[in-house]
Order: C-alpha cells, then sequence, then structure tokens
C-alpha cells in the first residue's frame, strides 16, 4: 500500500492526470486525485458494502509533515460503533477493512460491534486536534466486488469538521462516600453542522478537583477512580485537550487559526456518617466502657451534604430499655423506636464487646457505621432471713415476724465495677388478698396487686418486711373484727443506678416470697389458725424491671 | 372580671420538735415552705431522732397512716380529711413494716404532702400538730406511746 503525492509547480488547470491501481486478479482500480487544498478533505462519509464478495477498504493517510489526529465511526442500520482517537505520524495511512472490522467484532468502549448481519453502512471520519492551520489528513473509500467485476472509489467529504465537545460519564454521583471510590470516564462526541452527532470517544482527561475531598487516580487517563477523602463539596473537571476551530461560511469551510478547550466537570459532595454520642462526641469505631442504667444518647450526624439521613435502622444487642419512670402510683419501661434519627437507651443487662450498628441511606447511598461497647454490671447477691408468723393479742395482731426480728430480713452485696460508682434501692410489688369477717358475719375482701406502698420501698443497702393484719383498725373504731385471713405474695427487687446525670434504676435482683394466715380474735385474744411463708428465699438475677399501674394500698375493703 | 387577691402574709412558722421522756425519740414537724399558696402541696418534713444513748427501733410502714395529724384553722377549728385522706386511714393495710434502727444521734425523716390528707384549700393560718405511736420498751410492740412534735404553723395564702 502506497500514496501517491501529486506536485504541480504549474498553474491551475495546466496539468491532467489520472492513477490506476492494477491487481493482480485482473481488476483495475479508478484511484482518483484530490485536491489537498479544501479544508474539508479532512472529513470523509463513505458508504461501505461487505455483502456477497463485496469489499470495502478505507484509507485515512496523513499527508502532512507532523502528527495528525481523527476520529470515525462506522454506521450501520440500527446503530454504530466509535472508531476512538488515533493518531498517524507524517504519511502514514490509517486502512480498516470493512468486512475484517466485522467479522472479527471490533469493539468500541462502549462495547457496540458490527453485527454480522449488517452488509450495508456509512463509514464516517474527521479530522481531530491541532492542526496548525495546515491541511493533515486524506481519505477515501474503495469497494470492489471481483465476481461483479465492480470497483468503486469514494472521497465524499462533509462540509466542515465538526465541533469536539467533552463529557463525564456516568456523572459524578451526588453523594461520594468517604474513603469509598466510584468510577467515571472522560468521552468526547463530534457535532457536525448538519445536527448529525457522533461519538462517543473514549477520551484521555487530565482529572482535577475543587476542592481537594476527593482524591483522583491515576490521572490522566480515560477511566479514573474518585475516592471520598473529606467531607464537602467538591467539582471534579476532566481536561480534554484542545480543538481546532472552524467556519463555514455556507459554502466553504474556513480554519479559523484558534483553538477552543474540551472538558466537562460534575460536581459532588463527599459524605460522611457518624455515630455521635451527647451530641457532640465522635463515637464512630470506637470502644468506650459503659455500666447498666447509664444513659446512652446516640444520633446519626450527616457531614458533607444537606441531605438527611433516612432508613435509618440501629441495632443496639443485649438488655435495654428507653427509660425507667417510677412514681407511687406507677413504674413504666420506656421502649426503643429503631427507626429514630437519635436513641436514647440504657442498658439493663452487662456485656463486652456489644457492636451498636446503624445502617441510613444519605441520597443513593447506604451507610454502615457502628460503634462498640463494654457494657459493665455490678455483681450482687440479696440474701434473706425469715422468722415466724405470730399472733400478739395485745396488738390484736397476725404479723410474719415477731418484730424484732422482722418476718424477712434483705440483705444485699454489691461490687459495683472498677471506675464506676452507684446507689442502690429497693422496689416491691404485692399481689395481695386480705379477708376480714365482721361480727356480723359479713366477709370483706381487700385484694389487688401493685407497689407495695410507696417508691421506693427502701432507699438503702438492707431492709426487711414485716407484714401484718389487724383486728382493730384504728380508723374503723367501733367496727369488730372477729376473723381474718391474709395471703401475700411479694418481689423484692434490688435496683442500681449509676453516677451521673440521666442515669436510671435498673434491677440487679429479684426476690418471690409470700406469708399467708388465718385467725380468730374474740376482743381479748388472738388465734393463730393455719399459716405459711417463704423460707429464706434466695435472691435471683433478673433484668426485667418491677412494672405496676397502681398502689396495691389503693385496695379497698369491699363486702363479698 | 377575675380578681386575684393576693394577700401579704408574714411567714409564720414555729420550728416544731418536742422530747418525750422515756423513750429516747424526739419528733419534729417541719413545713418545706411556710407560706403556700392553696392548690400548692404542702409539704411537711416529719423526723424522728433518737436522742437517747442506746439504738432503738421505730417500725415504718406508710408515713400518712404512721403519724397522727391534728390540723386547726386561726379559730381552733379541726381541719377536715379529705376523701383521700380518710379512705387511706379506713383501707391501708400493713403490706410494708420495716423495722428501722436508730442509733443514738440518728433520725429517719419522711414527707407528707398535708393538703392531700386534709381540706386546706382556704387561705389561713393553720396549726399542725404531728404525733407518732412508738414502742415504750422497745422490747417489742406491746407496750406503746405516743409520742408529739411541738405544734408548727403554716400560712396559706390565695393564689
Amino acid at each position: 500500500m502506497v500514496s501517491v503525492e501529486v506536485s504541480s509547480s504549474g498553474d491551475s488547470g495546466s496539468l491532467i492526470g489520472s492513477l490506476y491501481g492494477v491487481a493482480s486478479g485482473g481488476l483495475d482500480y479508478d484511484t482518483p486525485l484530490r485536491d489537498s487544498g479544501l479544508v474539508r478533505t479532512m472529513t470523509g462519509s463513505y458508504p461501505w458494502k461487505v455483502t456477497n464478495d463485496f469489499t470495502t477498504i478505507v484509507y485515512i493517510t496523513n499527508i502532512s509533515d507532523q502528527q495528525a489526529e481523527f476520529i470515525g465511526e462506522v454506521n450501520y442500520h440500527g446503530g454504530h460503533v466509535a472508531i476512538d482517537p488515533r493518531k498517524l505520524e507524517p504519511g502514514e495511512t490509517a486502512v480498516f477493512d470493512i468486512d475484517k472490522f466485522r467479522n472479527e467484532k471490533s469493539t468500541d468502549a462502549a462495547g457496540n460491534q458490527i453485527p454480522l448481519s449488517a452488509g450495508l453502512g456509512q463509514f464516517k471520519w474527521t479530522v481531530k486536534g491541532i492542526t496548525n492551520g495546515k491541511l493533515l489528513l486524506m481519505g477515501r473509500a474503495e469497494m470492489a466486488s471481483n465476481r461483479e467485476k465492480i470497483s468503486t472509489s469514494y472521497s465524499c467529504n462533509d462540509p466542515c469538521p465538526p465541533v469536539i465537545g467533552g463529557s463525564i460519564d456516568p456523572f459524578i454521583p451526588p453523594i461520594i462516600i468517604v474513603n469509598n471510590s466510584k468510577i467515571t470516564s472522560s468521552w468526547t462526541y463530534a457535532y457536525y453542522g448538519n445536527g448529525f452527532v457522533s461519538g462517543p470517544f473514549s477520551a484521555q482527561a487530565d482529572w482535577s478537583t475543587d476542592p481537594t475531598y476527593m482524591g483522583l487516580n491515576p490521572t490522566p487517563t480515560h477511566t479514573t477512580t474518585m475516592t471520598g477523602t473529606l467531607p464537602g463539596g467538591v467539582c471534579v473537571s476532566a481536561y480534554m485537550g484542545q480543538e481546532e476551530s472552524y467556519g463555514w461560511d455556507g459554502l466553504n469551510c474556513y480554519d479559523n487559526n484558534n483553538a477552543y478547550p474540551v472538558s466537562d466537570s460534575g460536581c459532588s459532595e463527599v459524605t460522611d456518617v457518624k455515630i455521635v454520642q451527647n451530641g457532640s462526641t465522635d463515637v464512630t469505631d470506637e470502644t468506650q466502657n459503659a455500666i447498666v442504667g447509664q444513659q446512652i444518647a446516640l444520633s446519626v450526624q450527616v457531614e458533607g451534604t444537606q441531605e438527611q439521613a433516612s432508613s435509618i435502622e440501629w441495632s443496639i444487642p443485649g438488655t435495654r430499655v428507653g427509660g425507667f419512670t417510677a412514681s407511687s402510683s406507677s413504674g413504666t419501661v420506656g421502649q426503643l423506636n429503631l427507626q429514630n434519627i437519635s436513641q436514647t437507651f440504657y442498658w439493663v443487662d452487662g456485656g463486652d464487646n456489644r457492636q451498636v450498628g446503624l445502617t441510613c441511606r444519605v441520597g443513593t447511598e447506604q451507610f454502615s457505621k457502628h460503634t462498640t461497647f463494654n457494657v459493665k454490671r455490678p455483681t450482687a447477691t440479696v440474701t434473706t432471713v425469715t422468722d415466724q408468723v405470730v399472733a400478739n393479742s395485745l396488738a390484736a395482731t397476725i404479723r410474719f415476724g415477731r418484730q424484732p426480728p422482722s418476718g424477712i430480713e434483705f440483705t444485699a452485696r454489691v461490687t459495683v465495677p472498677q471506675g464506676f460508682s452507684g446507689d442502690t434501692q429497693w422496689i416491691q410489688l404485692v399481689d395481695s388478698t386480705r379477708r376480714r369477717r365482721k361480727s356480723d358475719g359479713v366477709w370483706q375482701r381487700w385484694a389487688g396487686a401493685g407497689l407495695d406502698s410507696v417508691y421506693p420501698y427502701w432507699a438503702s443497702g438492707s431492709t426487711n418486711d414485716s407484714p401484718a393484719i389487724s383486728f382493730s383498725p384504728s380508723s374503723n373504731s367501733g367496727l369488730t373484727i372477729i376473723e381474718m385471713t391474709v395471703a401475700d405474695s411479694f418481689e423484692m427487687y434490688l435496683m442500681f443506678k449509676p453516677s451521673g446525670t440521666n442515669s436510671i434504676w435498673v434491677p440487679l435482683r429479684k426476690v418471690s416470697w409470700s406469708w399467708s394466715a388465718a385467725g380468730t380474735y374474740d376482743g381479748n385474744t388472738v388465734t393463730l389458725g393455719s399459716s405459711n411463708h417463704s423460707t429464706n428465699p434466695s435472691g435471683v438475677d433478673t433484668t426485667d424491671h418491677p412494672a405496676w399501674t397502681r398502689n396495691a394500698q389503693s385496695n379497698q375493703w369491699v363486702n363479698e | 372580671m377575675l380578681k386575684t387577691i393576693i394577700l401579704s402574709v408574714a411567714a409564720v412558722m414555729a420550728f416544731s420538735q418536742a422530747v418525750n421522756p422515756g423513750v429516747g425519740l424526739r419528733l419534729s414537724a417541719t413545713p418545706k415552705r411556710a407560706s403556700v399558696a392553696v392548690g400548692e402541696p404542702l409539704m411537711l418534713k416529719v423526723t424522728t431522732r433518737n436522742v437517747s444513748r442506746r439504738s432503738l427501733f421505730i417500725t415504718v410502714t406508710l408515713a400518712e397512716v404512721d403519724h397522727k395529724f391534728e390540723v386547726r384553722d386561726a379559730t381552733g377549728a379541726a381541719v377536715p380529711m379529705t376523701d383521700y385522706g380518710r379512705n387511706l386511714l379506713r383501707n391501708a393495710q400493713e403490706t410494708r413494716s420495716v423495722m428501722v434502727k436508730l442509733r443514738p444521734g440518728e433520725e429517719h425523716e419522711e414527707t407528707i404532702q398535708l393538703e392531700k390528707l386534709f381540706q386546706l384549700n382556704k387561705p389561713g393560718t393553720y396549726q399542725i400538730t404531728v404525733k407518732r405511736i412508738v414502742p415504750r420498751t422497745q422490747k417489742g410492740p406491746s407496750s406503746n406511746v405516743e409520742i408529739s412534735a411541738d405544734t408548727c404553723t403554716v400560712v396559706i395564702t390565695e393564689i
């Protein structure tokens, strides 16, 4: 393959010539000589045909003394395959055998191929880059059929080289996660004066960011990796070089002898999500010690964007509550809504290496964060010593406990983990049924469950109880009680509250105990009938808060 | 037009405490505020102190039941109890009965919300006397004695 350049020093029209190619198979090729003086000769739009034994070969030759570059595309019905920018050294010719191009399934950067079923189409190319006002390229297509003894040559031009525009694709995502990466590429398109758009063509770009909240690696290249480094808004630019500017006056195409830059840019927000404690302390990926009952106030903090977190889901292992509110009339445990942006909770049980997880969505991005707690819990024991049920005629009572000693003595031993401190208290719930028979034979009942009398039951390390029934209630002067029964069941809770603001009481141990008795009173003597009581009941570990909605002292005596 | 009358009443509060010979316990009653407006909580702090030289026991059930209250208005008339107060005294049961050991000099303090027990819904000056039954011998409940705190004064003003 050769290129022939014929130079004439004579006047215009003083030289006439023609060029023929003679193939060994006997087919001659008429090779037209083209005037290289026109800008539009640096473009080409040729038909191609590869059906039957037709072949189409396209030649693009650098006719200058400098490096030249072109782009092109092979069009067919239903699609096209882009020919990425290609440089030609002075005198070099690019050859495209369309039959071979199709059969070898040549693929462009977008993955396009000419389907094997395609037999006709168009080959389109244009000069690219800076020409310095010179004419650099010429081209033609040669279509031939040995069987049909046909040889044709095409050197059709577009009126003028197109305008080259740059593009970043995929678009810079609106959100890029800190320390995460996204990939994008630089592309060019050729915009012809008749509205035809050719491309995209793979382009090399110099990538830059402003500000430098994002890492780009490598650069320059066609495809870059964007890695978020610091939260904040950031714009990414791809500079794809300069292009020669051409003008069309309606008749001819001219080189404007200047250049324009080709670039594109897009902006993003490098975003991070943090788990913050107490509204300000970043505890993401941190590990800290905590103690049961301590308030843990976590919330989601989005950085680098005004977008709000959505689809929030917390995971908080262990036994935990949203609070504990107690009074003499009610004791309730607060529940958690793990979809809330903020979580204020209290652990009730202990355990190391508890990972509190957070998943949420910011814009299109999914975040997953965690923070770790080593939750400490006091070790505690509660031992009891019980007495006996006794009748006291002078006091007109039947009591559990001779008082002294008490009916049941509760002794707590609590060891608070090193580095923490706190207080203990007792809460007792009671389910009581008491009956009495008046002198007129009418039975009355006093029954119901709830808090035992006061909250808290007692506010120090040890306590006791000596419940009783009385045949001579002072407030019921004149009321004569001749018989009584009692069946009380109790749950005594040892509670702990760590030092520090906003801590709550959490249970450590629970003792279930009961007593029952029946007796009569004749006005002078109380006679104890049957009786029963727990004997030195043991405390058991519990993480269930005591709960009540009423005070047992709101029970009233009612006739049965 | 709603006429709001503000009564400017000098706070009158007599700190109230009395020693009961032979028992070793001293009872005192002090309103937490010498003057409260109608409807405001009237919190009365009642303290039982061991003034003897040995440890003594008291039994704590419900503060409202453990103590007796005499509340009189400026004319000396007894202030009636509220329905809540009457119900409480009529129905309270000893499910909680804590024996409290008071070492010499130690005291046990409780707070009673008095306006829940008595109809203190009129402005005026009130005299309050608090009493408590305690064991005399400290050997058991078979021999009880009533100890009394000095009378204290509280002023209730209009809103």
